[in-house]
């Protein structure tokens, strides 16, 4: 966690120093409130961009493409986690729940699935429903729309969020990245179905193929060369070995699957 | 718009109706301001008119089939300039289950694109170090790296070279800021912006935040735009992808510390994996296997797939961890240096220990 509380840090702080250099840069901006310039700054970031407050002055908007290039990637980079995080946190509670032992592979690479996702979703948008004032009708597909356009990032602009009080801010804030963080993972899952439905799960093959160790690029061949050193073996033989025992790894799951489907027969 | 102009049509005949009593003046036309601003505010708000069309009395065609496109563009790739909108709920509805379908497909073709682009920069890049060194370090043989006799007993030599190829984080920049300020350059020749404001305006666009301020016109030159965000978000993606997001993980890395090889991220793929979490996964493959060869196996795989991050400092690190006596490790670390070799990653001594 210790990382993650880094970054959060760092975002706190550029959101607080860009908010104060933009109320000294940008005449329409420092009208509003310290709080009005961090939704703006946060509307920005997570390019949601609705439109409804913007930059004016030359300055203020060089400002906002350096914060930009600063501030997209730390916000992706935390949302995604905290995205990664609520996936942990649901295997976790579904195994204790059900008293299922969950694989730790499962816990970190399964997503939610999507019953769960859309559940959550309909909750969200309920919630949404009461608490969020935007200004289309209230109670109505509006507020559905509203919610889903700005978690997609789209952020039309046509229905903005009020956030005239400090306390509307909070709440709207909390439900803006809620949102987001819930539309990376179904985003997430419905990539991964793309991506299934074309077989194009991200294939480990051939000899250049690039591992990124740490932040080190290494082809596959190198590692093979490197592994047969210390074997003392030509690297042929290594390779030759290899393919068995992908082979056997193989007939291993195969044979686990069919055990499995014995047992519950 | 009839609407508009039926209610302003009444209020002008009331108007000459009742030009001779004024209290009723009065109340009437402050009845019928009330009613056409209600109504204007109606066509602004939800259908979107400007002030000039309702002078014109013609409403400009809002959903051609151009101005479609481009919508239907800023929604699947989440600029949302928010002009056109949908009006209606069934618009809305439509528009909801049309983005859910979009997003993610335009993200994976985009994602692709961008990964096919950063591969190419790669080699590029490779080749350019390549290059460089050819040139810088033709004659300079004398300073080679150690390697260990039993590295050449098996062909290595000093012309292979592990290489490192990552991008600088400044090069990725300078590629994003001279696109964009090539989009700079086509907007301004393509709408009456100036150089900065075409160059805000595709800077907006190219990170998908789309405040809507500045718009292009929808004209012919649009596909052209389209052409250009498109390509435009592949590179930014790339860039995002190149240095943020290696840089970010810096910073996770080193706030875990070096602990040891169990705890290193590898990037297997595109999948970020912990080690420690891949060896166990292994393990409990070969307990269930109960053979023997398994353990064999295990760490033949692991070498394949993953291989503990190896830090340029690796020599000196290992001796830490090995002996205790801190002293040793500034003078030794120098001599390691030439004694190692850096194909192996072990000292001379220790392979023939080995053998």
């Amino acid at each position: 966690m210790a990382p993650q509380a880094i970054i959060i840090l760092i975002l706190t702080t550029l959101m607080v120093v860009g908010a104060v250099v933009f109320q000294q840069i940008d005449p329409v901006l420092a009208e509003q409130s310290f709080y009005e310039v961090i939704f703006f700054e946060f509307i920005t970031i997570s390019t949601i961009g609705y439109g409804n407050q913007y930059p004016i002055t030359r300055q203020s908007r060089i400002f906002s493409i350096i914060f930009a290039l600063m501030g997209i990637p730390l916000l992706v980079v935390t949302l995604g986690n905290f995205g990664k995080y609520l996936t942990k946190f649901y295997w976790k509670a579904y195994g204790s729940i059900f008293r299922k032992k969950v694989e730790r592979q499962l816990v970190n690479d399964k997503d939610i699935p999507l019953i769960i996702i859309i559940g959550l979703y309909g909750l969200t948008f309920l919630v949404g429903f009461f608490t969020i004032p935007q200004s289309g009708k209230a109670y109505s597909v509006d507020d559905t729309y509203f919610s889903f356009i700005s978690f997609a990032t789209v952020g039309f602009g046509d229905k903005v969020p009020q956030i005239d009080t400090f306390y509307r801010f909070g709440k709207v804030m909390s439900y803006l990245v809620w949102g987001t963080i819930l539309n990376i993972i179904l985003i997430n899952y419905l990539t991964n179905c793309f991506n299934d439905l074309i077989n194009r799960t991200p294939q480990i093959r051939g000899t250049k193929m690039e591992v990124m160790i740490g932040d080190q690029f290494i082809t596959v061949s190198e590692i093979t060369s490197l592994v047969a050193q210390q074997f003392h073996a030509s690297p042929h033989q290594v390779r030759s070995i290899l393919h068995d025992i992908d082979k056997i790894m193989e007939d291993m799951q195969n044979n686990e699957n069919t055990m499995e489907i014995e047992e519950k027969s | 718009l009839k609407l508009i102009y039926s209610r302003q049509n009444e209020f002008v005949d009331d108007l000459i109706k009742l030009a001779a009593d004024r209290y009723e003046w009065e109340t009437l036309a402050e009845r019928h301001m009330h009613n056409m601003s209600d109504q204007l505010f109606v066509a602004f708000e939800k259908y979107f008119l400007t002030s000039n069309e309702v002078k014109r009395n013609a409403a400009a065609e809002t959903w051609t089939f151009s101005s479609s496109i481009f919508f239907a563009v800023t929604v699947v790739t989440t600029i949302g300039y928010g002009n056109p909108v949908p009006a209606t709920n069934i618009g809305r509805i439509w528009c909801i289950m049309f983005s859910l379908l979009g997003i993610p497909l335009t993200l994976v073709t985009i994602a692709d694109l961008g990964k096919f682009l950063s591969e190419h920069l790669v080699w590029l890049y490779g080749n350019y170090l390549k290059l460089k060194y050819w040139v810088l370090f033709r004659h300079r043989k004398d300073r080679r790296e150690h390697v260990c006799e039993h590295c050449h007993s098996h062909g290595i030599g000093h012309d292979m070279q592990i290489e490192e190829k990552r991008i600088p984080a400044f090069l990725v920049l300078a590629i994003l800021i001279v696109y964009t300020a090539f989009g700079g350059v086509l907007m301004s020749k393509l709408e009456p912006w100036s150089f900065f404001t075409s160059f805000y305006w595709s800077f907006i666009t190219m990170t998908t935040v789309g405040f809507g301020d500045l718009m292009p016109r929808r004209d012919g030159y649009m596909y052209i735009i389209l052409l250009y965000i498109i390509l435009g978000l592949a590179i930014t993606t790339m860039c995002i992808d190149l240095v943020g997001v290696q840089y970010i993980r810096k910073i996770h890395y080193f706030g875990r510390k070096i602990q040891d090889a169990r705890s290193a991220l590898a990037v297997v793929g595109g999948k970020v994996v912990l080690v420690s979490e891949l060896y166990a996964n292994l393990m409990q493959k070969r307990a269930r296997n109960m053979s023997r060869e398994a353990f064999i196996v295990e760490n033949l795989y692991v070498a394949k797939h993953i291989i503990p991050f190896i830090p340029t400092d690796i020599r000196c690190i290992r001796y830490i961890d090995q002996t205790a006596d801190a002293a040793t490790i500034s003078t030794s670390s120098s001599a390691m240096d030439m004694q190692s070799c850096r194909f192996c990653h072990s000292r001379y001594s220790l392979n023939r220990a080995f053998k």
